[in-house]
């Protein structure tokens, strides 16, 4: 056993020495001419593919009065069709249920789960913890006392927890921007400080996480309203295109956004897979798709599940 | 904060403009200031040279992709090392899946290994080869690309005091795991 603050430093000079083992010449040149090839045109992740303007539209922006009356005819048009809806019964799409709620007796939290669970859902739509762009659903809420720890897989990974805290599981698909985008499929942790409601921390899960994330009371609740959770690898040979997906659904939403945390490229030459997830009903036949769409006027993001196979809504957060 | 392990040319601003534009050449001297530098810290979080290779190998086509979005030139290094970080966490995570990842203890027989080194260091291959791909990153950047806990929070997507809680509690399993000698 070695002294605490000698350990770190000679820790350090270990790690460096392992990694110089890597040191080796390099072609800087070719790796960089073979990255460019390898990359073709460059494109901007994480922005919106928008429809080429066809050839009515590009005359009519050239005509701005006639391009303002269309444009206030069908603002009158819309705001008629509002009023004349506004009676009628819309169709309500299912929800999904509400999140397991685990709160240990002998604890006094500040906070009720209903405080935690908002609290992360703010979290999600001020971008604080990643842009949601497949629904972000909190699936459980869990007390923590302090020094309780919060296991989410079962290699031993999970919250330490200093303080009372909340454990918030987060589904969905989360994607991050800071210099770059980064997107997390499988949706997060988050610990809650009760006394603060400070984010103490937050683990975006790995699919072998997904292990025991969502719950399984939760997934228990998705059976019982005809869902089943399941991860079904990407086919292995070529890249599936968003477009390929969507094609079939274009005439319900004029702007798709990208399907992110649905379809990867799939590398062959790699044998790189990545995997995503769908909720299927109970047959399993029929693949339900989140579909991700950027407003047109509202620059929100807004999501809709559609049955694959009879292009149904199945879940949406849309008004 | 302990010196890093390589010199690193922090000078590319306009290497970084003119790689934005298509500048091949360019792009070139930035991969000769940090590809040596992206590999070790790759290497330690996949423990396996080939796959280190792989990861950096994509890094570089996401970067070349995404150079134009780099709001902050200054961020450069970090910046690079946290996409080639991913790439080799991502991939150590795609390799569990299939199969138990070994950390491979071979790249020891190099010629020029000092073997004292080679001994010393068996037990540390051992202890990361029981960390997750999460905790080699934490480590590989902290103490091969030198970062600190803002930037470890912003590569692993998580609070810096969650990153320094996290870092504390690996380094007591390590001294516990480790014989420092």
């Amino acid at each position: 056993m070695t002294d605490r603050l000698d350990f770190e430093p000679r820790l350090g000079e270990r790690l460096r020495a392992r990694g110089a083992l890597a040191a080796r010449p390099f072609d800087a040149a070719a790796i960089a001419h073979q990255a460019i090839v390898a990359a073709g045109p460059r494109r901007r992740i994480g922005s919106l593919a928008w429809p080429a303007r066809g050839p009515v539209i590009a005359s009519l922006a050239r005509r701005p009065a006639v391009a303002w009356l269309i444009a206030g005819l069908l603002l009158v048009l819309a705001l008629l069709g509002t009023v004349g809806l506004a009676g009628s019964p819309a169709p309500s799409p299912a929800s999904l249920p509400s999140p397991a709620v685990v709160t240990p007796p002998a604890l006094n939290p500040r906070l009720t789960p209903a405080a935690a669970e908002a609290t992360v859902v703010a979290l999600v739509e001020t971008g604080h913890v990643g842009l949601a762009s497949t629904p972000v659903v909190v699936t459980k809420v869990t007390l923590v006392g302090a020094g309780g720890t919060y296991p989410y897989d079962s290699r031993g990974n999970g919250f330490y927890a200093d303080a009372l805290s909340w454990a918030v599981e987060v589904s969905g698909t989360l994607v991050q921007c800071s210099s770059f985008c980064d997107e997390d499929p499988n949706g997060g942790l988050a610990l809650i400080d009760d006394a603060t409601g400070d984010l103490l921390s937050l683990v975006y899960l790995t699919t072998t996480d997904v292990e025991q994330v969502p719950s399984g009371d939760f997934r228990q609740r998705l059976q019982d309203n005809g869902l089943v959770w399941s991860t079904i690898a990407a086919p292995p040979a070529g890249i599936v295109a968003e477009r390929t997906i969507v094609q079939n659904l274009d005439p319900r939403i004029p702007w798709v956004g990208p399907i992110l945390g649905r379809i990867s490229i799939v590398n062959p030459a790699a044998t790189q897979q990545h995997e995503f997830r769908f909720l299927t009903p109970p047959a399993g036949s029929a693949l339900i798709w989140w579909v991700s769409v950027m407003g047109s006027t509202s620059g929100q993001w807004t999501w809709t599940a559609f049955d694959a196979a009879t292009g149904q809504t199945v879940l949406s957060n849309a008004p | 904060m302990t010196s890093l392990a390589v010199p690193i040319d922090d000078n590319l601003a306009l290497a970084v403009v003119q790689a934005a534009a298509g500048d091949e050449t360019a792009f070139a001297r930035i991969i000769r200031a940090h590809h040596d530098n992206m590999t070790r810290v790759c290497f330690v979080i996949c423990g396996d040279l080939d796959v280190a290779d792989e990861a950096v190998q994509a890094a570089w086509l996401i970067i070349w992709h995404k150079l134009a979005s780099l709001r902050d030139p200054d961020r450069l290094r970090p910046w690079l090392v946290s996409i080639a970080a991913n790439e080799a966490r991502q991939l150590v995570r795609r390799q569990r899946r299939r199969t138990v990842v070994e950390i491979s203890v071979r790249d020891w027989a190099a010629p020029g290994v000092d073997p004292a080194l080679r001994v010393a260091d068996l037990d540390l291959a051992n202890a990361l080869a029981r960390l997750d791909a999460d905790d080699r990153a934490l480590l590989a950047l902290r103490y091969i690309a030198g970062f600190d806990s803002t930037e470890l929070g912003r590569a692993m997507g998580r609070s810096p005091s969650g990153t320094r809680a996290r870092l504390a509690r690996l380094l007591d399993r390590l001294r516990t795991e480790l014989s420092d000698d």
